[in-house]
């Protein structure tokens, strides 16, 4: 999909201008960094009104993003909103450390993670995971059998005509370094190596949170499934 | 126009910058909590709502550990650590031309007094200084009170148990210089004063909260028959304090 | 049921193959453990069902649980913000 930025075709530029390739950036599972580009040195000579108008134009284009992520944490749009607030307040701030040319989604996104967690979750005191996760891990919720993955053909079809809002609502369910880990992956399409740098946390951490945050969410859609399921035959019986 | 909260990073961990700024300010003045609450404390938002419209640009400091949603806060070398980070990060086009004025109220004073000459401000405004600990007299920090060079405002309750008005004008004694002491009769450490101790010392009623519009709203009952009125002293003397200082800094 | 087992050695085992169903999903492995799946997969429906339910969750949380818009205020306020800290700091 080309992209074009103010009729200019940022592909063919990208190799020349490493300010817009963070914008190209697509998350790599092999190198999980941006396509090779020199070393940038557009903040060489930039004042502070550039880097203020290249803040509002790079940074902003995420609001929606950061601010879906945040209702996810949060659970309610005020907190979320104080949470963005606080994350461009941040960004802005110390976005003369941000090295252009690096992956500025997944910065914005640690910063967020950041916000989120040392101003609102130690406030509210939400259960903490235990630090007890480690890469072994995952390894041990084993594939099961095969007679327990809980969803047989017709509640798979139940499963994928869920409403949104069960969905969400399952999703809400589980614990924050479970959710965030599932949203990261799923919602924003960010590589383990990028969500390991947002939450802080070593690559096996984050392959634990996601094979437990999942194994967690396929039981409960489960449940509603069945539910669901079971509701319609009594409907259709009655 | 409403507070911008800005997380910062501190040696400390992360701690954040609460800023009500004026639309044309002449003096900034930056406030650190106490060991009890956060920069939510009645007299730092009193402040906070009233200097900006005086032309004083008011930044609030919220220590790491208490961002960080702990209890008990953090012993005073790390309380300095962060405070004289929070303080490098003002560096904005706007800061440089104007005097620095530090404080804060209980032991944020004290962290303001006793990082003076790192921080290097015009001048110092503590709020409910916390001498000693309650029932503890000799216990005393007044060496912190003391040790700035630069004039020196203390706001205290008279009836502060962390050391009275009148304590403190005792312990100065003969070296007054630089400080000022101003009462806030009948107040206690939280610069509040009781109803009914209201109206045994005459004075207004008790401390309103800073969304009552203190400042603004505060009509009638004012110092007429000599009553003092905590929230309108508060404002009134921190400011005036302020202007001698730029005056005498500009000059 | 009769599954063939494929001839790659590491993955010849649906255990090992469903250990790794979701880096498979996320992309995360190599191609040549990505062959080695798919092969097995074409030949292991109970597997496969077992993927494709995994799969069906990760699609449902990407159609569900994003897209949100933030307000229309919230942008506003943002940039107003970035010009006070922008004085101040």
């Amino acid at each position: 999909m080309p992209l074009l930025v103010d009729g200019f075709d940022v592909q063919s530029s990208l190799r020349t201008s490493p300010v817009l390739s963070y914008v190209m950036s697509i998350p790599s599972a092999s190198s999980g960094a941006a396509a090779s580009v020199p070393d940038s040195d557009a903040g060489h000579g930039e004042t502070a009104a550039e880097r203020h108008e290249r803040f509002e134009q790079d940074a902003l284009q995420y609001l929606d993003q950061l601010y879906a992520a945040a209702l996810r944490m949060t659970r309610n749009p005020a907190d979320a909103e104080d949470v963005v607030q606080e994350t461009y307040a941040k960004a802005y701030a110390s976005f003369h450390q941000f090295t252009p040319g690096t992956n500025l989604k997944a910065w914005l996104y640690r910063i967020l993670t950041n916000t989120y967690i040392n101003s609102y979750r130690k406030r509210q005191r939400e259960p903490q995971l235990s630090d007890g996760e480690n890469v072994e891990d995952w390894q041990l919720a084993r594939a099961e059998s095969h007679t327990s993955s809980g969803l047989k053909s017709a509640e798979m079809v139940a499963l994928e005509n869920l409403p949104d809002t069960d969905v969400k609502e399952a999703l809400q369910q589980l614990a924050p370094d479970f959710r965030l880990a599932v949203y990261l992956a799923d919602v924003e399409g960010f590589s383990y190596k990028e969500i390991a740098e947002i939450m802080g946390t070593p690559i096996g951490t984050v392959m634990s949170r996601l094979n437990r945050g999942r194994t967690q969410l396929r039981n409960l859609l489960a449940d509603y499934a069945r539910e669901r399921g079971i509701k319609r035959a009594e409907a259709s019986r009655t | 126009m409403a507070t911008t909260v800005v997380p910062v990073e501190t040696p400390q961990g992360p701690g954040r910058l609460f800023l009500d700024l004026a639309e044309q300010p002449s003096t900034i003045l930056v406030l650190g909590h106490g060991a009890g609450g956060g920069v939510g404390a009645a007299d730092l938002e009193l402040l906070a709502a009233a200097l900006p419209q005086l032309g004083t640009s008011v930044v609030r400091f919220e220590q790491p550990w208490r961002t960080a949603g702990r209890k008990v806060g953090a012993p005073p070398p790390r309380l300095d650590e962060a405070w004289i980070a929070a303080l490098e990060w003002l560096t904005g086009e706007e800061w440089g031309r104007h005097p620095l004025v530090v404080g804060g109220r209980s032991a944020g004073a004290r962290v303001a007094c006793r990082t003076a000459s790192e921080t290097n401000p015009a001048a110092i405004v503590c709020l409910a200084f916390p001498l000693h600990r309650p029932g503890r007299p000799d216990d005393s920090r007044l060496a912190e009170l003391l040790a700035p060079t630069m004039p020196r405002l203390v706001l205290q309750g008279s009836k502060d148990s962390f050391g009275t008005s009148e304590e403190i004008r005792a312990a100065i004694g003969g070296s007054p210089e630089g400080i000022t002491v101003v009462e806030l009769p009948g107040a206690d450490h939280a610069l509040r004063i009781a109803r009914r101790r209201a109206k045994e010392e005459g004075a207004d009623n008790a401390f309103p909260s800073a969304s009552d519009d203190a400042v603004g709203g505060d009509k009638a009952r004012s110092a007429a028959s000599g009553a003092s009125n905590p929230t309108l002293t508060i404002v009134t003397e921190v400011s005036r304090f302020i202007a001698a200082v730029v005056g005498i800094t500009t000059s | 049921m009769n599954v063939e087992r494929p001839e790659d050695a590491s993955l010849d085992d649906c255990e090992h193959v469903l250990e790794r169903v979701y880096q498979f999903l996320d992309n995360e492995v190599d191609d040549a453990t990505g062959d080695a799946i798919r092969h097995h997969l074409s030949m292991c429906e109970p597997c496969l069902e077992r993927f494709d339910v995994e799969e069906a969750v990760k699609s449902l949380v990407h159609r569900c649980c994003g897209g949100d818009v933030a307000p229309s205020y919230l942008r506003a306020k943002i940039v107003s913000q970035l010009t006070v800290i922008r004085k101040t700091l």
